[in-house]
């Protein structure tokens, strides 16, 4: 077998409509949720001041921040596009329009001088199912039809995901070693930014972690930390290699980030929910049970329950 | 070479690439979505001055007033907003001043005033019992509505 046959068949490895309508339902479900819980956090940009607009990627087509109206519009419709999205109703449309607006409104909260960490690899999930075949199966769309079984097309969006995943944190764990160097290793310098973080959230009046506050007076813990934190980062391609490895790293990353909630009350919840992590897993074997009306609904001749 | 095919590799190489590309820059240079992920990732001294917004009762008691009265709450929100004001000057941290004292204002009816301040610390001494501030400025200072 030739190189370029073994990439095509690693990269296009079949894989069930379902497990990809999964990622949908999952990954969907997760960003509508976000958008409707995180709403007044994204329409209070329009009470900010003109001076601070800082546009990065896409937002810096405009020329200054939106009309407060134009932004509650886009959080309505980034909602209601998602639940299509979600529901996987004419999704042909719905997903590239909702990965469109999501990025856009992610975009747009990310432009006032803070760039947040936590949704880019949210957004770029949804991009990668938006312009996918994502709603082949479990969607109103796939209705009173059966899910199709393993084809590449469903195979190449889940590996896509996984690629981008793993090279986020690879380039986080890249950045600390091109800024600090091994300085961020054997430095107090991690110890003195949980010290700091903690002292800001609490000087800001905001919930701290009493655990981090605890733990920068014992600078030994800090290197063996920081460690961990690069080998998880700059290891995380390896998750590409094998099933069992991308499960390890998964558990792994997932302690990372669960630890960062305990010593610095910084939330992810994507990773955290597991659901960033949710590509490297065959979803399709996981008993979902549709509610029996839904099912009827989407499709009366196949079984309730996925294997 | 089908056009599914197609599509695959040429989504998957465009987006890659565009995940890869922060690579190449600068390190600090920060964007969204596709970033280099710079936060936490220098060199942090033990010593750092930190901005916020405190409230002074008529008892002269102190206390700091939560994100969402200078920004939103996301606290790194409002802990930029406040950087940026104190970079900016007297006027950007007078109006910043005046908006955490409007938010204040429904909140609570005795006399009070808002100031906005940067404390200087050691920031692992301070969790070891040491939480005097090194060094403290006033940027601005404003009184409460009523």
């Amino acid at each position: 077998m030739t190189l370029v046959a073994r990439i095509d068949g690693w990269w296009r490895t079949p894989a069930p409509a379902k497990r990809l309508a999964v990622l949908r339902l999952l990954v969907g479900g997760f960003a509508v949720g976000y958008v409707v819980i995180r709403a007044p956090n994204f329409v209070s940009y329009a009470s900010f001041d003109d001076s601070q607009f800082a546009p990065v990627g896409i937002a810096t087509l405009l020329d200054g921040p939106l009309p407060g109206l134009v932004l509650r519009l886009l959080v309505a419709t980034t909602v209601t596009v998602g639940v299509a999205f979600l529901a996987g109703w004419r999704f042909r449309i719905s997903g590239p329009a909702f990965a469109v607006l999501l990025l856009a409104l992610m975009t747009y909260r990310n432009a006032w001088g803070q760039v947040f960490h936590t949704e880019n690899i949210l957004v770029l999930h949804v991009l990668v199912l938006g312009l996918s075949p994502a709603a082949d199966a479990l969607s109103l769309d796939s209705r009173r039809r059966d899910a199709p079984g393993e084809e590449a097309r469903y195979g190449w969006p889940i590996r896509l995901m996984c690629v981008l995943t793993v090279l986020t944190y690879f380039i986080a764990g890249e950045t600390k070693l091109r800024i600090a160097g091994l300085d961020w290793i054997t430095s107090d310098s991690l110890r003195n930014f949980v010290a700091y973080d903690n002292l800001r959230k609490i000087e800001l009046g905001d919930v701290h972690s009493p655990l981090g506050g605890m733990l920068a007076s014992h600078g030994w813990l800090f290197p063996p930390l920081a460690v961990m934190t690069l080998a998880i980062e700059l290891g995380a391609p390896l998750a590409l290699l094998s099933g069992r490895i991308a499960r390890i790293w998964a558990l792994l990353a997932w302690g990372f980030h669960a630890g960062v909630l305990a010593v610095m009350a910084i939330v992810f919840p994507y990773p955290l929910l597991g659901i960033a992590f949710a590509p490297f897993f065959p979803l399709e074997r996981v008993p979902i049970r549709l509610p029996a009306r839904l099912t009827r609904r989407l499709a009366p001749g196949s079984a309730t329950r996925l294997r | 070479m089908t056009l599914n095919r197609v599509w695959s590799y040429g989504l998957g190489a465009a987006l890659i690439v565009a995940v890869l590309l922060p690579l190449a820059g600068d390190p600090r240079a920060d964007s969204f979505p596709f970033s280099t992920y710079p936060m936490f990732s220098g060199r942090q001294s033990s010593e750092a001055t930190i901005a916020h917004a405190v409230v002074i009762d008529a008892d002269g008691e102190r206390s700091a007033l939560p994100p969402v009265a200078v920004a939103n709450d996301e606290v790194i929100q409002a802990f930029e907003t406040l950087r940026q004001a104190v970079r900016q000057g007297p006027d950007a941290t007078a109006r910043l001043c005046a908006r955490a004292a409007d938010w204040y204002a429904g909140r609570d009816e005795g006399p009070a005033s808002v100031e906005i301040v940067s404390d200087r610390y050691d920031v692992v001494a301070y969790f070891e019992g040491d939480k005097q501030p090194i060094a403290t400025e006033v940027h601005a200072s404003c009184e409460v509505p009523r």
